[in-house]
């Protein structure tokens, strides 16, 4: 009898617990809570959910936040699994393709939270004409050189073309510069991703990923001939393989320290750099043979609500969506991660000494593959492969092959 | 008499009761646990390692043995399994080694020997995904990075640690080793305190030298503890992910890629739950078999020098 009681009273505890976490969500107070998980920063974010907070306060942000992409695309989706989808999230290009083909995310289409928002844009969300993301900025990768450097090396531009781009780098080691470029193993690649958009533009192609997806073309034909290219630079010990266990942070070091000619980034390190008193430049990485210098980059995440939310908590989180796409949150928004907007409510300054890079994205220099099928595995594939390409342990052709067999094989 | 043998039966009665029912009254919290958080999950992992369950939607089908095919052919998955068996070998071996050799430093009288002992098990307090990334900085390829400065001070050329495949695996393990050489070492000075002092005394008495002492008497003596270390590090070395994912991410290409790492990253990162699951699954019997040998085999090293 004792023995049932015990049983009879753990199986209640057990049972009053998860009825507890399966609450509703609406505090006592009767407010709105929503649960938003982002892929930011919480310094990024904060001063525009703070804002939000003030304007709607029947609303309660409980926001949490993963500024990496692959933990922030496996933490999501463990919570989807999980059945504790975040009322509003964030679409990366990790999880893009899965969140589209599986109804993840309410569409969005038709809403006022997409107003002013450009629909090449919007496609990128899009899915047999639903809308599942709402992005509001465009992040960049360029190139940080030391100025003092490339003129000792005999520039007074820096260069614009990828052949021009290894010479002067030769030079420059000829100078005793012992890295005179490297990306670091978080930003990989973005010479190359900007060296395959400059291609493509000077070639008049257009939705090459998704024509890969369908089959109308190939790895091989579309990378081979980039991967050539930009092979040149390891070739000629331009792109070493030191670059392959190094953090975004240790190269901004290095370079702070003198010990590094040029290195890719993005606009993240501008206070940094800004601060540091350096003679540094910003520029787009040269062109492809033929084409025009192009940052790597694209639209950057998108804002999204859980399909499987109460419709009071959808209301609320399109309201959230609604003020994010707005003059004050966008404003509040840029200024705390210093990307460029890509709504036409508000137009964010450029960093001061990045103007370089804004220029190329404003001409539409701007490139970054997404991954129709499989994405995840593919680009873990690719970066892997490409790690081995620089070691000498294998080949462009067996690489754009091995890109080949996983996206025939994908699903 | 027969006022008073009923309540004694009665009370003899609900001792037996309370002696057979309290054991799984006590058990029963550690039970519930066990099957909500391993059991459960369990069974789940085996029946999605049949499936194409994704994690994003509860439709998926039953797709046989075809995630099990592509676990066994797969050759990033079967590199992984590679460097996770060198790690465990490995670090098992140098750690064992090393742990007890600085017990047995850390057994002697010196100045300054509790301090040692602390500073020795402390150093596997921190988090490994902690150490991983302070390790990163010491090991950067760059000239500037601190082992590469060392080398520099010995007039050596500066190495591309982990930008190597070989140095890159043996960084993963020089930190996993040092991590838990100090931790391991106290285990080891425990049981060694425990060796009666007469045996040394007698070995004394019969002219062994401190060699023979420690091969005749303590490493004997030591072998439960070793049985418990090698337990422990062998369960860790096969399940290791932190370490090795903060201090290479798995690079370069596949080089430190382990088995834990392959089942988070195929299975959550890359939505291929069925594939992840099967993994898991192998990993689990493999993981069960190797541990069940180990124990087998320090049971009769213990046998014979018990």
């Amino acid at each position: 009898m004792g023995v049932k009681k015990l049983f009879a009273g753990v199986a209640a505890v057990a049972v009053t617990l998860s009825l507890a976490a399966c609450g509703s969500g609406t505090s006592a107070s009767g407010k709105t809570e929503l649960n938003v998980y982002v892929y930011d920063l919480e310094t990024q974010v904060s001063a525009m959910f703070k804002e939000f907070q003030k304007e709607n306060p029947d609303i309660v942000l409980k926001a949490s936040y993963m500024p990496t992409s692959g933990d922030y695309a496996q933490s999501l989706q463990t919570r989807i699994a999980g059945n504790k989808t975040p009322d509003v999230f964030t679409i990366i290009s990790d999880n893009l393709v899965d969140i589209k083909n599986n109804k993840v995310a309410l569409d969005l289409s038709g809403d006022a939270a997409l107003e002013g928002i450009p629909d090449t844009y919007l496609s990128t969300f899009a899915k047999d004409g639903k809308i599942y993301g709402m992005p509001t900025q465009a992040w960049m990768g360029f190139i940080v050189y030391n100025k003092d450097l490339v003129k000792a090396a005999g520039y007074d531009e820096f260069p614009t073309t990828w052949d021009d781009f290894i010479t002067m780098g030769k030079k420059m080691k000829s100078n005793g510069v012992t890295y005179p470029f490297l990306e670091g193993q978080g930003a990989f690649s973005y010479s190359f991703e900007a060296l395959l958009g400059s291609k493509y533009k000077a070639e008049g192609e257009t939705e090459v990923d998704q024509k890969i997806a369908d089959g109308k073309t190939t790895f091989a034909k579309e990378y081979l001939p980039v991967l050539n290219v930009w092979k040149k630079a390891i070739d000629e010990g331009i792109l070493t393989p030191d670059s392959l266990s190094l953090t975004g942070d240790a190269l901004n070091q290095a370079f702070l320290s003198n010990d590094l000619g040029m290195y890719t980034t993005g606009i993240w390190d501008a206070p940094t750099l800004q601060k540091s008193g350096m003679n540094y430049g910003v520029a787009p990485f040269p062109a492809y043979p033929g084409g025009e210098p192009f940052v790597a980059g694209a639209v950057d995440h998108g804002f999204a609500i859980s399909a499987k939310s109460s419709p009071e908590k959808q209301e609320a989180a399109k309201k959230l969506l609604r003020f994010i796409n707005s003059e004050t949150g966008l404003k509040l928004y840029c200024e705390g991660n210093g990307y460029a907007s890509i709504s036409s409510k508000y137009t964010a300054p450029a960093q001061k000494g990045f103007e370089a890079a804004y220029e190329a994205t404003e001409k539409g220099n701007i490139f970054w593959t997404i991954f129709q099928k499989d994405p995840a595995p593919i680009t873990a594939d690719q970066i892997a492969k490409t790690q081995e390409m620089i070691q000498g342990k294998t080949t462009p052709e067996e690489l754009v092959k091995s890109l080949d067999q996983k996206m025939q094989s994908a699903r | 008499m027969s006022h008073t043998s009923q309540p004694r039966e009665h009370r003899h009665m609900s001792q037996t009761a309370f002696n057979r029912y309290m054991p799984v009254a006590f058990t029963a919290p550690l039970l519930i646990v066990f099957v909500i958080l391993t059991l459960i999950p369990l069974t789940n992992t085996i029946w999605y390692s049949f499936t194409d369950y994704n994690g994003y939607t509860s439709e998926f089908s039953f797709v046989g043995l075809s995630n099990y095919v592509s676990v066994l052919t797969d050759p990033s998955l079967l590199g992984g399994l590679g460097f996770t068996i060198m790690f465990t070998v490995a670090s098992t071996a140098l750690v064992t080694v090393f742990a007890i050799w600085l017990a047995v430093v850390l057994n002697k009288q010196f100045l300054g020997r509790n301090f040692a002992r602390s500073l020795f098990f402390f150093l596997g307090v921190p988090a490994q995904a902690i150490l991983g990334l302070v390790w990163q900085y010491i090991f950067s390829p760059l000239k500037t990075g601190i082992a590469n400065s060392v080398l520099t001070i010995f007039g050596l050329k500066p190495l591309a640690w982990l930008a190597d495949d070989n140095l890159a695996r043996w960084c993963v393990i020089i930190v996993a080793v040092w991590a838990q050489v100090g931790w391991h070492a106290t285990l080891y000075l425990a049981y060694m305190q425990a060796i009666p002092a007469d045996l040394y005394e007698q070995a004394l008495v019969d002219g062994a030298n401190s060699r023979q002492r420690f091969i005749h008497i303590t490493l004997p003596q030591l072998t439960p503890a070793m049985t418990v270390s090698i337990f422990l590090l062998m369960n860790g070395g096969l399940k290791v992910y932190d370490l090795p994912y903060t201090l290479t991410q798995g690079g370069p290409g596949y080089a430190t890629n382990t088995i834990t790492q392959s089942i988070i990253l195929r299975g959550i990162g890359q939505s291929e739950y069925g594939v992840g699951s099967a993994l898991s699954v192998l990993f689990t019997v493999a993981t069960l078999i190797i541990l069940v040998l180990q124990m087998n085999i320090s049971q009769q090293v213990d046998r014979r020098f018990s």
